[in-house]
């Protein structure tokens, strides 16, 4: 994967776009200079800067600038995660991505969520170091956790505190823990 | 009680065990390069109030604890009792009372929290979390009774442990943490944890 220092930019601009979005605000200068008051927009631009270095074989400043985002924001995000364009986060909290994971575009994270390899041995499923493989569109409450080496669809919801460890298809709504597909039930009651 | 020459034992028993799960070669300049990830840091600092909460300079554990809150967010209580190999995640918000009693080549991740706070009749004098050796505990994981956990436990992510689990090898899940299935000793031994590069 190679990233120039233009594509970071774009990116960064996405994931501010992102947030303008969501707070139904546009994105003019002043507003780019506001957001760089915003915690979890700075963790984001590290999070940037550290991939473009770690693509540009300059690992050590990379690992520097993941160790310094977990200090100052409680973001550890590894230099090798790759992320679309439009990462949101909510709040800049206690969030832990781990390496080998892959996410899409339009990201948003709460506060408190893990997305990461399984640390855990089982003698059933097959335990590889690959992390989750996440499509586009992925929202998850606060507290969740996603890991193990499994593939979510586009348009995932995970709910709060639920603890995702299998597969699942498009459009799926995730709930508890362990997390189940609660899709239909929630499609019902918002049609009735 | 502990000597000197054990806080330092311990410590290199840490930093080896972590610097083995994370595949990194022997020497000085590997070390370095993970002496200044959050988790060793908490360990260190942990490690060392351990060592002065017994002695005259007792009031220094709570400086070394002023300075983890900052720089890692973990809160270790001195008092707690950790066997060496202990690794603790990068991720921050690990809280340990003074009541656990932790074995050896134990491994926490992401935040979790290992409490007694929401009892209404405990005594910290008579009781004790008791997690047995080589247990892994993923994140937020919340203990929150004086429960026994055996040795080779492995409390998956988002459970709310409630009773003992005295049979060595069980996999933990849900809220409250059930058993959900039981692995050999062995394997959970010979099992890497960090392998994926959790942090």
């Amino acid at each position: 994967m190679k990233q120039s220092f233009i594509e970071t930019l774009s990116l960064i601009k996405s994931d501010m776009q992102a947030r303008a979005t969501y707070e139904s605000k546009t994105l003019n200068t002043v507003q780019m200079i506001k957001f760089l008051l915003n915690t979890a927009i700075l963790s984001s631009i590290i999070y940037r800067f550290q991939t473009f270095f770690y693509c540009n074989h300059l690992q050590i400043i990379a690992s520097i600038l993941s160790t310094l985002n977990g200090i100052f924001f409680t973001v550890h995000i590894d230099p090798s995660t790759k992320i679309g364009a439009g990462f949101f986060m909510m709040h800049a909290n206690y969030i832990c991505i781990g390496s080998n994971v892959n996410i899409g575009k339009n990201c948003m994270l709460a506060h408190q969520n893990t997305i990461c390899p399984s640390p855990f041995f089982s003698e059933k499923v097959s335990n590889s170091a690959k992390g989750p493989t996440i499509g586009d569109d992925f929202m998850m409450g606060g507290g969740a956790g996603v890991y193990g080496d499994i593939t979510l669809g586009e348009h995932v919801k995970v709910s709060m505190n639920a603890a995702v460890e299998e597969s699942f298809p498009d459009n799926a709504t995730l709930f508890g823990v362990p997390a189940r597909n609660m899709a239909k039930q929630t499609a019902n009651v918002a049609t009735s | 009680m502990i000597t000197f020459q054990q806080t330092i034992d311990n410590l290199a028993a840490d930093i080896g065990r972590r610097k083995q799960l994370e595949g990194k070669p022997s020497g000085w300049f590997a070390t370095f390069s993970i002496l200044f990830k959050c988790g060793v840091v908490s360990v260190i600092l942990y490690r060392f109030s351990h060592y002065l909460v017994h002695t005259r300079f007792g009031f220094l554990h709570k400086l070394l604890a002023i300075i983890d809150q900052v720089y890692s967010k973990n809160e270790i209580s001195a008092h707690a009792t950790a066997g060496p190999g202990l690794v603790l995640g990068d991720g921050g918000g690990i809280g340990l009372t003074q009541v656990a009693i932790v074995g050896k080549n134990c491994t926490f991740l992401g935040c979790n929290s290992i409490t007694l706070g929401a009892m209404e009749d405990f005594n910290v004098n008579l009781h004790h979390i008791v997690i047995g050796d080589h247990c892994v505990i993923g994140s937020s994981v919340r203990i929150m009774r004086p429960v026994e956990i055996a040795a080779g436990t492995q409390i998956k992510n988002n459970a709310v442990v409630m009773f003992s689990a005295d049979k060595v090898g069980s996999v933990l899940s849900g809220i409250p943490a059930k058993r959900r299935s039981v692995e050999t000793y062995e394997n959970v031994i010979a099992w890497n944890p960090l392998k994926g590069g959790y942090l």
